[in-house]
């Protein structure tokens, strides 16, 4: 079979950029373990407020030393909204929402994850660079979607 | 009257234009994958 000069040129290009796309997925999955969020744990969005997975909230020391920090995304607002972590040590963040299915993502980094009621969404990440970093819904959640933010803030002293 | 002249060949010019296109956009997402989205650390579930 005859194939054009061009034509074989734009198959090539196109496989190779879809060589190259899944390439760096495997390096980033397998080279550098990056994942996406993929807890799977279910909640009753009734219960969310009382659980004990979820009091108290904000940052709590495990017994392990780790950090983990227990949000609840409601309309409009996180809780808790200002979230203090050290930097250079793994932090875990659970979080479920009691109505809508709401985001969060923490603005300059790659915490970015889906809160949808009836489940707990899980990820863990290390913050480098102290500072303050600012935490969105990224999930039109209703008319006041645009004020729902939090304020994490990454201290240096290992606080 | 002529026919107007049918060019059969294949715009080079052009090509070369998509094709610097091409690897202008592959240049700055492999910026983007490797110095921002690599360079602020891995989340893991």
């Amino acid at each position: 079979m005859k194939i054009d000069l061009y034509e074989r040129i734009w198959m090539w290009a196109a496989s190779a950029l879809i060589v190259a796309f899944a390439a760096t997925i495997a390096y980033g999955a397998l080279a550098r373990s990056y994942h996406p969020p993929s807890h799977v744990e279910t909640i009753d969005p009734k219960q969310v407020w009382s659980s004990p997975t979820f009091q108290p909230l904000g940052v709590v020391e495990r017994a392990d030393g780790s950090i983990e920090v227990r949000v609840i995304a409601h309309m409009f607002a996180f809780q808790k909204p200002e979230i203090r972590v050290p930097a250079g040590r793994p932090v875990t963040f659970r979080l479920s929402s009691v109505d809508v299915i709401h985001g969060f993502q923490i603005v300059g980094t790659n915490a970015n994850t889906m809160v949808v009621p009836g489940y707990v969404s899980e990820f863990t990440t290390v913050f480098d660079r102290p500072g303050e970093y600012l935490i969105v819904c990224n999930e039109y959640c209703g008319l006041s979607h645009h004020v729902m933010h939090a304020k994490l803030i990454v201290t240096a002293d290992g606080s | 009257m002529d026919d107007p002249e049918i060019r059969t060949e294949h715009p080079t010019g052009t090509l070369a234009l998509v094709a610097l296109m091409g690897v202008l956009y592959a240049l700055g997402w492999a910026a983007f994958y490797f110095l921002l989205y690599l360079g602020r650390g891995p989340l893991s579930p």
